[in-house]
């Protein structure tokens, strides 16, 4: 009889192990898979990219941003997104833009005047890509990227490039 | 007072097993939980204990190589060599410029 008793009282006491054991592993499964991919990355350096390839084409500057005599297209600067089908419009959950970019074009014997400036998108986001607080680290994420290409004639210019993406909410806990 | 014994015995086993399980739980939990921060795409790792494997192009150096390459004739590149030379050693680079420069002119129809 006390055999028995004690028979259920383990038997209780293993069910109750492995609820707790099953809850545990449930609980790391959680915890381990809610916290999100931070894809901010891949996505300014994309935005870059696209910026990049759109004004420069294998060592060439885009013959619609620049004309024969060397000026720049006003009407392409314009609608540089049209120009390059970059879309910065908020989307989904959003309702203002999570995007900035700005392009600064520099001549290649001075690489400190910046002689064409293209921007778009919320300028608020630039001055979160200085912050170095680790608080705030992950407000924003920028991609800073410069590169030479040729203009009209004998014209080298020095592109830099930063892309800025917040979207704080999706990519980080 | 022998069976009091084993009974007594019984109890503690069961409680360090139990405590132990928990103990180990505990532990698992916790370390699911600092794994388990975000992460990034960029450090991408096969296996958590190897190396980062993500090689990235630098479409960036090549537009400058094209540039350089385009000049290669003239006075010009000299400078432009000398520029991207000065990038490279501020990091801007995510490859070598060299080898990258050796790759796009074995390749490229100049």
């Amino acid at each position: 009889m006390n055999k028995k008793a004690d028979g259920k009282i383990i038997s209780i006491y293993w069910f109750i192990i492995l609820v707790v054991v099953a809850g545990g592993v449930f609980l790391m499964v959680s915890l381990y898979y809610s916290s999100p991919y931070d894809v901010r990355d891949i996505e300014a350096d994309l935005l870059s990219e696209k910026i990049a390839n759109c004004i420069s084409y294998q060592g060439d500057l885009n013959s619609n941003l620049i004309s024969d005599a060397g000026i720049f297209k006003e009407a392409f600067i314009d609608h540089f997104l049209d120009e390059c089908d970059i879309n910065i419009n908020p989307v989904g959950q959003w309702e203002k833009p999570q995007y900035y970019f700005e392009v600064n074009f520099y001549k290649f014997e001075d690489s400190r005047a910046i002689i064409l400036n293209i921007s778009e998108g919320d300028i608020n986001f630039k001055s979160d890509c200085e912050i170095k607080d680790k608080k705030y680290e992950n407000l924003v994420v920028c991609s800073k990227k410069e590169f030479y290409t040729r203009g009209f004639g004998e014209n080298v210019y020095l592109i830099k490039i930063l892309s800025v993406v917040r979207k704080t909410e999706q990519n980080v806990k | 007072m022998l069976n009091n014994k084993a009974q007594l015995g019984e109890t503690i086993t069961w409680l360090v097993a139990t405590i132990i399980i928990f103990v180990l739980l505990f532990f698992f939990i916790f370390g699911a939980s600092v794994l388990g921060k975000t992460k990034s795409i960029t450090e991408f790792k096969p296996s958590l204990f190897s190396k980062s494997e993500f090689k990235e192009k630098d479409i960036y150096l090549a537009k400058s190589i094209f540039t350089y390459l385009s000049f290669l004739d003239s006075k010009k590149s000299n400078d432009i060599h000398k520029k991207l030379l000065g990038l490279e050693e501020k990091g801007t680079f995510q490859e070598p410029y060299e080898d990258k420069l050796n790759d796009i002119k074995s390749n490229a129809v100049l």
